[in-house]
């Protein structure tokens, strides 16, 4: 027996015959990986026993972080709701803050915790809350989770089937915790007399290899059918090791990667995109505007701005009708945070060295004020790009997209089906088709409209297209939540295969 | 059949009678309902100069013989709420208001009222309720009435025998507003801020009431104020424009002739009214609001003709794929990271200021922030990495240590600079966490990760609130601070609720390379 596992063996008696690895470490001054292999090899030897504790420990999700910090949905309905008056659930829901989708939700817990009676009037579902509710053990557990760490197995009975309700709702989640402890068998507990009379010689060392005693000691003889100790790689992140994958695809393409700020002004994100500044999708609600610094000098765009705001007024000399609204340069220079991939390609034809005939991709970190869920994300990455030369045609751009399907979604067959979007005509949404998952939307693309390209000086057709690149991650990890790519759970990151 | 309607610039088609209109051409059904007018309405509307500043314009037309089915109603109410919603601005550019035309008399004046001067029973109520009473107690009231309640009269829409039509753009009455299968005969209203809005709404609204039989009749706007003193409508006059088809043919990729073209323009719901060399002459529906250029055209014809039958050509544009210098510098590093035992993460680069600065014991810096955040955990962007990597950590206590881990991600910085006045710096930060986690362990890292990228540098003895003090050092190079190291403060180290020793690196990649 080696020293180190003698002393751990003792180490563990003086602990009254049960510990944890961390403990004896502690106590005994050798490093952990030392603990380690001596807690193998006498396991092994049957001289102590190994236990596993499971346990099961709670935490809040992202959406249960926010109800920590605000109280349940039905709770921050309620506390809406003026006692005794009826109201319609879609309007106190929204009163609350809260999604339309959560009127279902809210609807469903208000009855089954009887917090307030619900009919039907005109149609509409009304809700009368007579009495402010109690808290309730749901939220009881909430507050526990939310102020340290829970353990599922320690809660009692009521709040167990709380715990079970939360977890159905995706508030909570539940983490498994191997705890070890080891304890010393009888075995164990006779062998340590004897410890000190132990004679062979353990490790090779270079002073017995040089000076040849090597061959006169007696190397004790190891199991080598045992586990060792284990090594954790260091490796690269699963989707970014996805995203390089899809990176070497489109350079192998004949592509050139541009790169970009986060924080862009309007202007870039959406006016160059002619997207009219009143355009839904620019209000508060799709787009992160930044408070400080609210907006930046758009100088250095110089005629181009002039040019883009005349284009929206009036179509300037592109042919176009133009929105027909007075363009305004304040709107345009307010920062947000980009939205989405093609801004990234609006800089590269903003840039000096724009070269035609080209083909340029980014993959583009894009921000969308959002509820995390299983479907949405508030941050995520695009995948983009534009293709310039003066021959350029609708058929060409559907050369793109088959082309896409088969080298980076590895897809059996494409189809097209128009689309829109505010900056290409024609638009066209790739569906691609995999064994096993049947037709699957792949991406968006379109031939940049004359009022996005004339005005930035780009005199050639642009096919540009985005490549609905985290739906195919999903797929090729088995993922259902969009969350998933974000994780911060390392033992799943450890356990993924670099494939 | 499956008919997708996206969420696009089409209002023609934001109704179950626009999307048969469509189709209608598409199946083949060549003879479309001919838009015309069937005469002059008895209705007259008169504008009051007051509203000149308020909800300037209006426009109406009536639409007689229709027998509405509860599925028609269904379809109308749908087609104006999207339209208000999209194409209206939220009510605010314009509104559409349905009334029983036989109820009203001539003329109808397009007023205003003080708020507590006019009183009506608002549609979905039994009550009669003062103007200020409809803003606070209506539902409607309470999601629209911001548009109007800044100013000290509001639109009123009132008829020749002084009934209340409707409070625009807020509610219509219960009783002259409540349409019914019951109605033959409707009056179509629509005010707003914009004139043409207004007026290619109702041309919108009026077209899909026609599908279903409706004769349409105009109504005369007498404007007491502006340059155009009285107004017809609805216009329901083709817009004719001129395409080029050699154009056509370059954008689609195809060898159309004229002849061919007419037929899919025709399927697409085009007249073509001349055709000349090149030229052809395109009578654009006056409901086809999303016609601003010839290429919208083109892609009709693309889309008349099937997606699907044109044959996929990959372009043969030859350029040099590549990477960005940063990219390829950036990786080369993480490979070295990789291969010094350390597993890459991910990270959001929104945050708050809780986790940028109390939980490490910095002061408030100026950070970009955000004017509308969704949730109170993102709030800002980060400006530096290593908070978003304790954060990490501290989701993982439960699982096997050492845990070495690191990340390359975007940091975003103000600047004085008014024209960037925020650059995104990626920064490189690594940190080890188990019993015996130290400075030595992180320095060993830090050495072999600037060596192997060729970078000289120094660690001078510094302070920072975040690491003990005694145990942090300034990583410089080319004398330029280029980043930082030392051992995690165990005050930051608990409020992350890490039970064991962080040493920690952050790198300004842009600055060190």
């Amino acid at each position: 027996m080696r020293e180190s596992e003698a002393k751990v063996l003792k180490t563990i008696q003086e602990l009254r015959g049960k510990t944890s690895a961390t403990d004896i470490a502690k106590k005994s001054g050798l490093a952990d990986s030392s603990v380690a292999r001596a807690i193998l090899t006498l396991s092994n030897q049957g001289l102590i026993n190994e236990v596993i504790v499971k346990r099961t420990e709670l935490r809040p999700t992202e959406e249960g972080m926010i109800c920590v910090e605000r109280g349940l949905p039905e709770r921050r309905v309620v506390e809406q709701i003026k006692l005794g008056a009826p109201v319609s659930i879609a309007a106190a829901v929204k009163n609350a803050g809260l999604g339309p989708e959560y009127v279902p939700i809210v609807t469903g817990w208000l009855s089954r915790k009887k917090w307030g009676t619900l009919e039907k009037k005109d149609g509409i579902v009304q809700v009368r809350v007579d009495d402010k509710p109690a808290k309730d053990p749901d939220e009881h557990l909430l507050e526990k989770v939310g102020s340290g760490s829970v353990v599922l197995e320690e809660l009692p009975d009521n709040l167990q089937a709380s715990a079970e309700r939360l977890l159905r709702r995706n508030i909570l989640e539940a983490k498994p915790r191997n705890d070890h402890v080891v304890e010393i068998t009888q075995l164990g507990v006779q062998a340590i007399p004897t410890l000190d009379t132990l004679g062979e010689v353990s490790s090779l060392t270079g002073d017995m290899i040089t000076s040849g005693e090597w061959a006169h000691v007696r190397l004790r003889n190891y199991n080598v059918s045992s586990q060792v100790p284990p090594i954790r790689p260091g490796k690269y992140h699963p989707y970014l090791r996805f995203l390089r994958m899809v990176r070497r695809k489109l350079v192998a393409l004949g592509f050139q990667e541009a790169v970009g700020p986060l924080v862009e002004p309007t202007f870039v994100n959406c006016d160059c995109l002619y997207m009219p500044q009143d355009h839904p999708a620019r209000e508060i609600h799709d787009l992160y505007y930044v408070k400080d610094p609210s907006s930046m000098s758009l100088a250095q765009w110089g005629k181009t701005v002039d040019r883009v705001a005349r284009t929206h007024e009036n179509g300037w000399r592109t042919g176009s009708t133009g929105w027909g609204y007075k363009f305004s340069r304040e709107e345009a220079s307010k920062l947000i945070l980009r939205s989405h991939g093609t801004a990234l390609s609006v800089r590269t034809m903003l840039s000096k060295n724009l070269r035609v005939p080209g083909k340029y991709f980014a993959i583009a970190r894009c921000f969308r004020p959002e509820y995390l869920d299983r479907t949405h994300l508030i941050e995520f990455n695009q995948v983009e790009g534009i293709v310039l030369d003066e021959k350029l045609n609708l058929r060409n751009l559907l050369g793109v997209l088959e082309m896409f399907a088969k080298e980076v979604a590895d897809a059996d067959r494409v189809r097209f089906k128009p689309d829109y979007f505010p900056f290409t005509e024609p638009s066209v949404e790739l569906q691609a088709y995999k064994s096993g998952f049947g037709w699957i939307e792949f991406g968006g693309s379109g031939i940049f409209r004359p009022e996005v390209t004339e005005p930035l000086g780009v005199r050639v057709p642009v096919l540009a297209w985005g490549l609905g690149i985290d739906r195919l991650y999903m797929m090729h990890k088995g993922i259902q939540d969009i969350r998933q790519i974000f994780t911060t759970d390392l033992e799943w990151i450890r356990e993924q295969k670099v494939e | 059949m499956n008919v997708e309607v996206k969420d696009s610039n089409h209002p023609d088609i934001w109704s179950v009678e626009g999307v048969a209109r469509a189709l209608r051409g598409f199946l083949g059904e060549a003879s479309r309902k001919k838009l015309t007018l069937a005469g002059p309405s008895k209705l007259d509307v008169i504008v009051d100069k007051r509203l000149k500043n308020i909800r300037p314009y209006i426009a109406c037309a009536v639409v007689t013989n229709l027998h509405p089915s509860e599925d028609a109603l269904k379809s109308w109410i749908g087609l104006q709420d999207k339209m208000d919603q999209t194409y209206g601005r939220k009510r605010k550019r314009s509104s559409i208001g349905f009334y029983q035309a036989d109820l009203v008399a001539s003329p109808i004046r397009y007023t205003v009222s003080k708020p507590d001067a006019a009183f009506f029973i608002p549609l979905g109520s039994t009550r009669k309720m003062s103007l200020r009473e409809i803003l606070k107690e209506h539902e409607k009231g309470r999601e629209y009435g911001p548009i109007i309640s800044s100013f000290d009269e509001w639109p009123l829409l009132v008829d020749g025998r002084d009934q209340i039509l409707s409070l625009p753009p807020v509610i219509n009455s219960n009783d002259l507003g409540r349409v019914t299968t019951q109605t033959k005969n409707v009056l179509v209203e629509v005010t707003g801020t914009s004139l043409e809005t207004v007026h290619n709404t109702l041309k919108i609204v009026v077209t899909c009431l026609s599908e279903r039989g409706g004769s349409v009749h105009t109504c005369v706007q007498n404007y007491q104020y502006g340059p155009s003193r009285r107004m017809v409508t609805p216009d329901l006059k083709p817009i004719e424009r001129t395409m080029s088809l050699s154009y056509a043919n370059k954008t689609l990729g195809t060898s159309l002739s004229s002849k061919a073209t007419s037929v899919y323009l025709k399927k697409a719901g085009y007249a073509v009214s001349r055709i000349a060399g090149d030229t052809i002459k395109v009578l654009v529906p006056c409901y086809r609001l999303d016609i601003m250029h010839q290429i919208d055209i083109v892609e009709d014809i693309g889309i008349a003709m099937d997606l699907n039958k044109l044959t996929p050509e990959w372009p043969e544009v030859w350029t040099p794929g590549g990477l960005d210098p940063t990219t390829d510098r950036f990786e080369a590093l993480a490979e070295v990271m990789v291969g010094l035992g350390y597993q890459e993460i991910l990270n959001y680069t929104l945050t708050d200021r809780a986790r940028l600065e109390e939980k490490t014991r910095t002061k408030p810096a100026s950070l970009v922030e955000l004017k509308n955040p969704k949730v109170t955990i993102y709030t800002v962007l980060r400006n530096w990495l290593l908070p978003s990597i304790l954060e990490f950590l501290s989701n993982n206590t439960h699982v096997d240590y050492p845990q070495k881990v690191f990340e390359v991600g975007a940091c975003e910085l103000r600047e004085k600079d008014s024209e960037s006045p925020v650059t995104t710096r990626t920064k490189l930060t690594a940190a080890t966490v188990h019993a015996s986690a130290g400075f030595t362990e992180i320095r060993a890292a830090l050495d072999a990760l600037l060596s192997s990228a060729g970078i000289d540098f120094s660690v001078e003895p510094a302070k920072h609130p975040t690491f003990l003090d005694g145990r942090f050092g300034q990583v410089v190079s080319n004398g330029k601070n280029v980043g930082f190291l030392g051992e995690v403060h165990p005050e930051v180290i608990r409020s992350w609720g890490l039970g064991l020793p962080v040493a920690a690196f952050e790198l300004d990649l842009l600055a060190a390379l």
